[in-house]
Order: C-alpha cells, then sequence, then structure tokens
C-alpha cells in the first residue's frame, strides 16, 4: 500500500513539475521572459509626466510597431500623434518617425524593469543624462476617445 | 398753462454726430430745417409714417414736459433704469414723445429741435421684417433615426446642418455642418445658460420645446396682472411681447411676414435633445431637462412691426433678466448708404438700438458667471451683397453668413466685410435641377402652421433657410461653450471668449474655386463667382467641437530648440488662418525662449526660433470679417486674439511632438 502511495505521489510530483508544459501569457505586470526580445518587452501602454512642462504623455506601443502618442503640455486636450518605432536590440536604441514622415526628435537608450513595469527612456539628444520613466499603465478612454488628432495615420479620412 | 414755442430758424450747431460736412448739408436741405438737420439720427423716411419720436433729453425732463407744446407726451422709453451700468449707456435720457391726432412725427420732431437739452431725435420708426416662408416636413420618414448619437430624437438623420454625412443631397459634402456629435460627448447645454431669441413669438408649449422655456418664477407662481417680481414687466413668464406690450407670447398671428420664425430659431439653439421627439437641438441638454433655457422677447407680430424702441426694449430686458446670449436674425439692409455703411454712421444714426446694444454686452451685466460679458449675434442679412447688414456689421457683435449643404455659399447670403463666421443657413436651391426642402433647415414651427404647401406630415417641424437660420447655429454654439465654461470652471473675459468662438472654424477657402450654378429665393438662376467669397465668408465654418477644445485649453507647442518650426495658425485661429490679415504678433511674453527676430506669418504658417529652453506665451491678433477694423468710416472686421503656448526642448520633434 506505501509502495503504491509513494508512485502515485512520484507520478504526481513529476506531472506537476512538468517543464515542457506551455508558459501562461505573463500580462501587463509580469516579467519578460529570459528569450523575450527587447521589442515585445516595450510593448504596450506607457505613462509619463514632466512637472517641470506640465506635460502628460500616454504612449501606446504596438506589436506591428506601430505607435500612438497622446501628449498634453499645459492646458487643453490631448493631442494625438501617430507612427512607427523601431529598436536596435544589440544597442537597445528606440527610433521611430510620425506618419508625417518626420523623425522622432531624438533616439532613446532603452532601459526596462525587471518587472517590466517601467520603461527608461534616454533621449540620446541629451547625452543620455536625463531619464524618462515610463510607468506601464493603461491608456484611459477619457484620453484615447477625447483628444484631438495631430499626426494622422494613414487610413485617416480628414472630413475636410 | 404751456407757452406755445417759437420756431428759429438758427444756424445749424455743430452736429454730435460724426456725419461728413457735406452729408449734413445734403441732409439739411433735404429736410429744410437746419436745426431738426443737426439733431436728426435714424431713418429719415419715418417723418410721415412713424406714431412717435424719440429724443435724447441732457436735462431735465419735467422742465421741458412742462414746456413744451401741450400736444406733445412724454415717456421713458426703458424701464426701471437704476443701476450704473443703465446711466453709463444714458438710457436714463431716452423719451417716447407721441403727439395729437393731426400732427405728425415731423412736425413733433421740429417743435422739439429747439429745445436745447435735446441732443438727438430719432423717429421711431418701423421696420419691416423680411419675407420668408415656411416648408413643411412632409413627413413620409423615409428616413429616421439618431444618426449614432446617443439621443433619440427621430429627425436628426435630417439635420445635416447638425451633422452632414453627404447623404442629404447628392452634391452635399460630408462634413459641412457645425460638428456638434463630437461636441455633445462633452457638453449638450446647461439650464444655467438663458438665450434670449429676439424675433417673433416661440410657441411655449410645442412639444420639443415646452420644458426648454425659460420661466419667470415670481411670475409662475405670482399673481396675474401683477408685475410679481418688480421689472417693469407683468406677467413676463417666459419672456415679453413687446408689439403688445404683454406677457402673453403669440407663436402665430396673421399677417406675419415670417410665419414660425421665432419659434425655428429657438429650435435650432435649444429644442430638447434625446426625448424620442422630433429633432436635436444645438445645446438641447441630453434628455434630462438639462438643456439652456429659451426667453421669448417677441418684436414682431402680425399686422404690426416693431419700431427701433421696441428692439432697443427687447434687449435691456433680456439683459435685466438673465440672457447671456442676445440671437438676433433681423437687420438692415446690406451697403445701402441710407441704412448705415459703417460703425461710426450706424453709432451716430442708431440712437436708441446702439445705447441698447452697447448696455446688453456691458461687462457690469454679464449673466454668465464664466464670461465676463453678454454675447450678440446677429444675421449678415439675405441681400446677396458683398458686405453685411447692420447691426450685424457692427464690429461689437457677431455677423453670421450662411452656406448650404454642399459648404458653398447661398445665393442670398450677405458676405465680406462685417462678416465674421460662417453657419449652416439651408438652400432650397442647392441642386438647382431638383430643388429639395431637406436642404433647407429643419427645426420646430408652431403646430398649425402648414405654410403654402400641400401638407402631409408633422405638423409640428418644418423648413426655413437664411441667415436667419445661420444666425442661432451659433448662438447655440455660444449657448454650448457657455455651459462648458460653467462646466469646468473657467472664466474668460467677453474679447477672449468670442477670440475661442472665431478660431473655431473649419476651412471653406479652399473650397471656393470656380463657379457655382444655383438659383436665388425668387427662383431666377445665378452663376456664383466663388472666387469672391474666398476670405470673405469670416473666419470660416463654426465648429462646435473646436469651440469645447479651447474651452478647455490649448496645449503649448513643442520647439526644438535653435530651430525654426513653422506653427500652422488654423489650430488657433480657425481654418482661413492663410487668408486673414494679420495685425500684431507680440512676444513679450516669451522672453524665457529667446525668440530671435520678428516672427512671421504667411499663408497663415507662423515660423519662429526660439533659441532658449524654456517656456513662454506669443499673443497673436488678427480680423475676423474684413482686411480693416470696424468701429470707424467704412465697415469692418473684428479684432480677436489668441495666446501661443510654447515650451522648447532640445530634442522635441520637428512637428512638435513629445519623442
Amino acid at each position: 500500500m506505501k509502495k503504491i502511495l509513494y508512485t502515485v505521489m512520484a507520478l504526481m510530483c513529476f506531472v506537476c513539475c512538468d517543464k515542457t508544459s506551455p508558459t501562461p501569457d505573463p500580462g501587463p505586470g509580469a516579467s519578460p521572459q529570459p528569450e523575450e526580445t527587447l521589442a515585445a518587452a516595450i510593448i504596450g501602454e506607457w505613462h509619463y509626466t514632466d512637472a517641470s512642462l506640465g506635460a502628460d504623455i500616454y504612449l501606446g506601443l504596438t506589436e506591428n510597431k506601430k505607435f500612438e502618442l497622446y501628449q498634453k503640455i499645459g492646458d487643453g486636450a490631448y493631442h494625438l500623434y501617430k507612427g512607427s518605432w523601431q529598436i536596435d536590440e544589440e544597442s537597445a536604441v528606440l527610433s521611430g518617425k510620425y506618419n508625417d514622415s518626420q523623425a522622432w526628435g531624438s533616439e532613446y537608450d532603452v532601459a526596462i524593469s525587471g518587472d517590466g513595469k517601467t520603461l527608461t527612456l534616454s533621449p540620446k539628444a541629451s547625452g543620455a543624462e536625463e531619464k524618462h520613466a515610463y510607468t506601464r499603465e493603461e491608456i484611459p478612454a477619457s484620453v484615447s476617445e477625447h483628444c484631438v488628432t495631430v499626426v494622422k495615420s494613414e487610413d485617416y479620412s480628414p472630413v475636410f | 398753462m404751456r407757452r406755445p414755442l417759437i420756431i428759429l430758424l438758427a444756424l445749424a450747431a455743430i452736429c454730435t454726430s460724426c456725419l461728413k460736412e457735406d452729408s449734413l448739408k445734403n441732409r439739411a436741405e433735404a429736410i429744410g430745417n437746419e436745426v431738426l438737420a443737426s439733431k436728426l439720427v435714424g431713418n429719415t423716411t419715418g417723418a410721415g409714417t412713424a406714431s412717435s419720436v424719440l429724443v435724447f433729453i441732457d436735462g431735465n425732463i419735467e422742465d421741458i414736459a412742462s414746456d413744451s407744446d401741450e400736444r406733445l407726451s412724454f415717456e421713458p422709453v426703458f424701464r426701471n433704469i437704476t443701476s450704473e451700468s443703465a446711466v453709463r449707456h444714458n438710457l436714463h435720457c431716452w423719451y417716447k414723445v407721441t403727439f395729437d391726432d393731426g400732427m405728425t412725427a415731423r412736425d413733433a420732431a421740429e417743435i422739439l429741435a429747439v429745445e436745447k437739452s435735446v441732443k438727438k431725435l430719432q423717429y421711431n420708426s418701423e421696420i419691416k421684417q423680411e419675407k420668408s416662408e415656411m416648408m413643411p416636413y412632409e413627413g413620409a420618414m423615409t428616413r429616421s433615426g439618431n444618426g449614432g448619437t446617443s439621443f433619440d430624437d427621430p429627425f436628426f438623420v435630417e439635420q445635416w446642418n447638425l451633422h452632414n454625412d453627404g447623404s442629404i443631397t447628392s452634391s452635399a459634402f460630408a462634413g459641412a455642418d457645425i460638428a456638434i456629435k463630437d461636441a455633445w460627448t462633452i457638453c449638450a447645454g446647461s439650464p444655467d445658460i438663458v438665450v434670449a431669441i429676439i424675433d417673433s413669438g416661440i410657441s411655449t408649449i410645442h412639444e420639443d420645446l415646452k420644458d426648454c422655456m425659460w420661466v419667470n418664477e415670481a411670475e409662475k407662481n405670482g399673481e396675474r396682472g401683477v408685475d410679481d417680481d418688480g421689472n417693469g414687466f407683468i406677467d413676463d413668464r417666459n419672456g415679453f411681447n413687446f408689439i403688445k406690450n404683454s406677457g402673453s407670447i403669440d407663436a402665430i398671428s396673421q399677417g406675419e411676414d415670417a410665419p414660425g420664425h421665432g419659434t425655428h430659431v429657438a429650435g435650432i439653439i435649444g429644442a430638447e435633445n434625446n426625448n424620442g421627439k422630433g429633432i436635436s437641438g444645438i445645446a438641447g441638454g441630453t434628455g434630462n431637462n438639462d438643456g439652456v433655457r429659451l426667453m421669448s422677447c417677441q418684436i414682431f407680430q402680425g399686422g404690426k412691426n416693431p419700431t427701433v424702441e421696441t428692439i432697443a426694449n427687447a434687449l435691456i430686458y433680456a439683459a435685466d433678466n438673465g440672457a447671456s446670449i442676445a440671437s438676433c436674425s433681423f437687420g438692415s439692409p446690406a451697403g445701402d448708404t441710407f441704412y448705415y455703411d459703417s460703425d461710426n454712421l450706424y453709432k451716430a444714426q442708431a440712437g436708441v438700438e446702439y445705447d441698447a446694444l452697447q448696455y446688453f454686452i456691458d461687462p457690469a451685466n454679464a449673466n454668465c458667471p464664466a464670461v465676463g460679458g453678454n454675447i450678440v449675434v446677429f444675421s449678415t442679412g439675405n441681400d446677396g451683397r458683398n458686405k453685411a447688414g447692420y447691426p450685424g456689421a457692427l464690429k461689437d457683435v457677431i455677423g453670421v453668413a450662411a452656406f448650404a449643404p454642399d459648404f458653398l455659399p447661398t445665393a442670398y447670403t450677405n458676405f465680406g466685410p462685417g462678416t465674421n463666421i460662417a453657419a449652416p443657413g439651408g438652400d432650397y436651391y442647392t441642386n438647382p435641377a431638383s430643388p429639395a426642402t431637406r436642404t433647407m433647415i429643419l427645426s420646430t414651427i408652431p403646430n398649425g402652421l402648414t405654410g403654402t404647401m400641400p401638407h402631409s406630415g408633422n405638423t409640428q417641424y418644418g423648413y426655413m433657410q437664411g441667415t436667419s437660420q445661420a444666425c442661432p447655429h451659433v448662438s447655440g454654439v455660444v449657448a454650448l461653450g457657455m455651459s462648458y465654461a460653467m462646466e469646468l470652471g473657467r472664466k474668460f473675459t467677453r474679447e477672449q471668449f468670442v477670440s475661442m468662438l472665431l478660431s473655431s472654424t473649419n476651412d471653406m477657402n479652399s473650397h471656393l474655386t470656380g463657379t457655382k450654378q444655383t438659383k436665388d429665393v425668387t427662383g431666377e438662376s445665378r452663376l456664383l463667382n466663388l472666387d469672391e467669397y474666398k476670405g470673405n465668408m469670416g473666419t470660416g465654418a463654426v465648429d462646435a467641437w473646436r469651440f469645447l477644445m479651447q474651452i478647455e485649453g490649448t496645449p503649448s507647442i513643442l520647439a526644438r530648440t535653435g530651430e525654426e518650426i513653422e506653427v500652422d495658425l488654423k489650430d488657433y485661429m480657425g481654418g482661413h488662418a492663410g487668408e486673414l490679415t494679420y495685425l500684431e504678433i507680440d512676444t513679450k511674453g516669451a522672453a524665457a525662449l529667446g525668440i530671435t527676430g520678428e516672427p512671421a506669418i504667411e499663408k497663415g504658417i507662423m515660423k519662429i526660433t526660439c533659441t532658449k529652453v524654456g517656456s513662454g506665451k506669443i499673443s497673436v491678433k488678427a480680423i475676423a470679417g474684413g482686411d480693416k477694423l470696424g468701429g470707424g468710416d467704412s465697415i469692418g472686421g473684428m479684432e480677436f486674439s489668441k495666446e501661443i503656448s510654447i515650451a522648447s526642448r532640445p530634442y522635441a520633434a520637428k512637428n512638435g511632438g513629445w519623442l
């Protein structure tokens, strides 16, 4: 009887410790898996504020290398900019351009926290001395549904 | 016993008005009385027909009245004139003089003219309302629905003026509207905002208006025949009928030149939203009894026309009883030298109406806590002339021109100098080969008003067109803006608020090329040269959404330090920024940015270079409605200005993007 029990317990342990089971989706707050690229790690929605300029920034980076940038500097509604981004995995440098073909004002050194909740962008144009810490946060509907589009996406059909 | 006056023929005193010397001479010759000519203002054709004369007295009325011809009777034009503001605008100086049978207004005027303390005389002439036909809503209801809004007003889909998806007619231009759908996601009105409709009476029992009326609670709960609130008006429950001198508002009356006009205008501004009935109103609320309130200041009634005194009294009443906005779909013909062709001439000649207008917009009489002065909106007129008619052309009021569903000017609209902004006015002949009422403006009408067309549909809604309809679109947007400003707790001066309105527009100029074949209101073919309208439809087509965004606040521009940036002024000065006349670019508030040289504006693009990291503000001033400012000897536009906040960083994108 004990032998049967030990066998069952061993089998259960084997099942529980099966390393070949699929890895669950980490979700927004989970730690990136070791084999995950930097590009995958930064995908999502981020929030940054700069009190000195009164800036409130929401940044959405998508899997297909598109971005939506909601910015409010001072008063008023958020302004939406759209475009595309790319990242150099080796040098960990993020760059991009807007849909009106204007390049970003700077490339950025990228660092992501171990828990995946903080994305630090350091503008190389400032000698990477500044560090802008974005926190992972869903873009509120009050921002995305209540903004003024500045740079339009390719599929935007302006009324005028 | 009053002494009879001896009429002396004396050399004309120096005219205190701004009439040119030769005009005065011509006038004196025409009038045949130099003393009278020196003091007479306004429409002189009333000499034989006016039933009274208005006089401006700088002195003691008792002395004049007691010494005057006993055939004359004096009464103050305005009631309850006690405030400092009323005295400052000389309202206490205006008297109405009636005279015995057998006399004419000219006779009375000649007697009064010799009195030293009589400084101005004005024949209390009648003003005729322009004829306007209501076309009934045919009610076939081939289309109904809320057009994708969250409101359930079934006729919204017919209101291309609020939301134009291009389907109302084959030549319709999608977007040729006031962008109300987006605006309503933020604000749909407030019952704290009162709009005075100075027009024919509003149907206070209409299904879509009855719960939107301004109510004088003291009179509503008071005693019939008694001035319960002591404002000088008896039984003024929802406004006042200045023709009948009664609190009874008549929405329909026999012999009206534009039946149902006031009700139609009122519906555009504030018909109740989301009540499962009829149309949507621009500031008609969300269905929770939360739309703006409509005050009926009735100045038109069948068989009787208003006088200048009627209109002046309506403006004073509106200001004194809580209105923040006066919507005025009337005026004098455009361009006629007799009917004022400059601000100076209007000021000199309009007399009592001008003083009343100034009283209404005086900051001391502001009724909306968020804006430091009430707003007056006028239609520019339907003469098809290249200048606005007065008072719409006056620089102190907003003059509105009209466009059709194709986003092009209508044949009837006045445009050019004095026109500050454009809005939907409707045009039966948008497609001249197949005219349709649906391309006019659908709104509320008094029940039972069937017009001249065979009628088969809903009897409470009908179509009209005109700058009369364009005007309340802007009044409604102003009402929305005031509602939102109050909700946010923002405060603006009147000038700031008007500047934001005039810069909340969409570009029409880029569409104004070539010609447009249409017909005028008589059915005569017209070929409009659209180049004549370019730059002459004010600052563009009013956009309610942009206006609310401005009230919320305008974000700073992000500039790259050391590099020239191009600021598209359309975002700040409206859709016609490329064609405006700019007066000034003030960079004093942007010293921290180290802006080098004089910023230049070319075709609506302002180029500046910030040499330092920091933030500051630039103020830009321009003219809305012409290439010169009004207020002088010619019709001109209104000055408006915007502050543009700029933040400068060394690595901002050239298009202002943060990254």
